[in-house]
C-alpha cells in the first residue's frame, strides 16, 4: 500500500466528507427565521371589520399575527385550527390577528364570511408589513411575547397544539 | 430644487406615519430610480426561485421594490438597504453571497488548482516510465531462464 498517497487521498477526501456532514445538519427547503429573537415591527393598519389596529395597543399579552390569502390552500387547511385556539385563548389575554397579503379585500372578506372569523384581519395593502416581517409566502405565523418579541415564526400552515405549545410557553 | 423634493418626501413620511427619518442626504429622482434598480437587482425574489426583485412579477418583488424605492428616497445608502432587507430576510435574500465568505470563493479555485498539480504529477511519472527503455535479454541463457520464470508464475 503506497501510503502516500493514502494520505494525500484522505487529506483532501476527509475535509470534503466534513462539509458534506455538515450541509447535511442544514434543510435546503427551510427559509431564514431572521426575525425571531428580535422585536416585532410595530405597525399601525386599518382592519377589514373596518377599524385600526396598532401592535403596540397589544403589548402586555402574547399576539399570534398569522400572513393568509384567500387563494392560498394551506391557509385553508390551518383556518379552523386558528379560529379553534383563538377561541380557546382568548379569556387568556392572547390577541390573535390576521394579515391579508397579496390579496384584494372583496376576497378576503368572502373568505372570512364563508368560513368564519374569531379575530380582527389586517389589510396590508403595499405589503410593507409583510416585508418588515420577512414574509415569503403564505401562511406564516407569528408568535409575539408580551415585551413584543418575535419568539417563533412558523412556515407553512399549523396546528392548535403546535400553536399551544408555543403559547403556553409564555403564559 | 433639491429642496422641494426633500419637503415633498417629508410630507410623505407625514402622511404614511412611518416615523423613519431620512438617514441621509435625500437623491434626485433619477438617482433614486436608478439606485433602487441596481438594488433591485442583487436581492432575491422571496417568491420566484433564482429570479432578482428586479426581474420578479410576483407581488412580492413588487412590493420589496417599492420598498427599496422608497428607502433609497428616505435616505438610506445602498449598504443600509441591503442590511435591511437582510435583517428581515436573512443572508439568503442577496442573490450573490457576500465576499466576507471567503471559502465559498477560494475553495473551488484551489481544489482545481490541487486537481491540475495532481494530474501534472501523475502525467510526469508516467512519462518517466514511459522513456525508460526496455531491458530485453542478451543472451539466449537469460531468455530460457526467464521463460522459465513465466511459466513458473503462470502455473502459480
Amino acid at each position: 500500500m503506497n501510503w502516500k498517497i493514502m494520505g494525500v487521498g484522505m487529506a483532501l477526501t476527509v475535509p470534503l466528507l466534513y462539509f458534506l456532514a455538515r450541509g447535511f445538519e442544514f434543510d435546503p427547503r427551510a427559509l431564514p427565521e431572521e426575525m425571531v429573537g428580535e422585536a416585532a415591527p410595530d405597525f399601525t393598519r386599518n382592519t377589514i371589520e373596518g377599524y385600526e389596529i396598532s401592535l403596540s395597543q397589544l403589548r402586555g399579552g402574547p399576539v399570534v399575527l398569522n400572513f393568509w390569502s384567500s387563494w392560498c390552500r394551506p391557509c385553508l387547511l390551518e383556518h379552523d385550527h386558528l379560529l379553534a385556539a383563538a377561541k380557546q385563548y382568548k379569556t387568556k389575554d392572547v390577541a390573535f390577528l390576521g394579515v391579508l397579503y397579496a390579496d384584494e379585500e372583496v376576497k378576503g372578506k368572502k373568505f372570512i364570511q364563508k368560513h368564519g372569523a374569531a379575530y380582527p384581519t389586517l389589510l396590508d395593502e403595499t405589503q410593507r408589513m409583510a416585508i418588515d416581517y420577512g414574509v415569503s409566502g403564505v401562511p406564516e405565523t407569528f408568535v409575539i411575547d408580551k415585551d413584543g418579541k418575535i419568539v417563533k415564526k412558523f412556515t407553512g400552515p399549523i396546528t392548535k397544539e403546535a400553536l399551544s405549545e408555543v403559547l403556553d410557553g409564555l403564559l | 430644487m433639491s429642496w422641494l423634493w426633500l419637503l415633498v418626501g417629508m410630507l410623505a413620511f407625514a402622511v404614511e406615519g412611518t416615523g423613519e427619518p431620512p438617514l441621509g442626504e435625500v437623491p434626485s429622482v433619477q438617482e433614486k430610480e436608478d439606485r433602487a434598480m441596481a438594488l433591485a437587482k442583487i436581492l432575491r425574489c422571496p417568491v420566484c426561485q433564482g429570479l432578482s426583485v428586479a426581474d420578479s412579477r410576483a407581488d412580492a418583488a413588487v412590493a420589496m421594490k417599492n420598498r427599496i424605492t422608497e428607502l433609497v428616497g428616505m435616505g438610506y445608502t445602498d449598504d443600509q438597504v441591503v442590511d435591511y432587507f437582510i435583517g428581515r430576510y436573512g443572508e439568503w435574500v442577496l442573490l450573490k453571497p457576500k465576499s466576507k465568505h471567503k471559502a465559498l470563493w477560494i475553495a473551488p479555485i484551489g481544489m482545481l488548482f490541487i486537481g491540475f498539480v495532481v494530474v501534472g504529477f501523475r502525467i510526469a511519472q508516467r512519462s518517466k516510465i514511459t522513456s525508460q527503455p526496455k531491458q530485453e535479454p542478451d543472451t539466449e541463457q537469460e531468455v530460457s531462464s526467464y521463460r522459465e520464470e513465466l511459466l513458473q508464475a503462470l502455473e502459480e
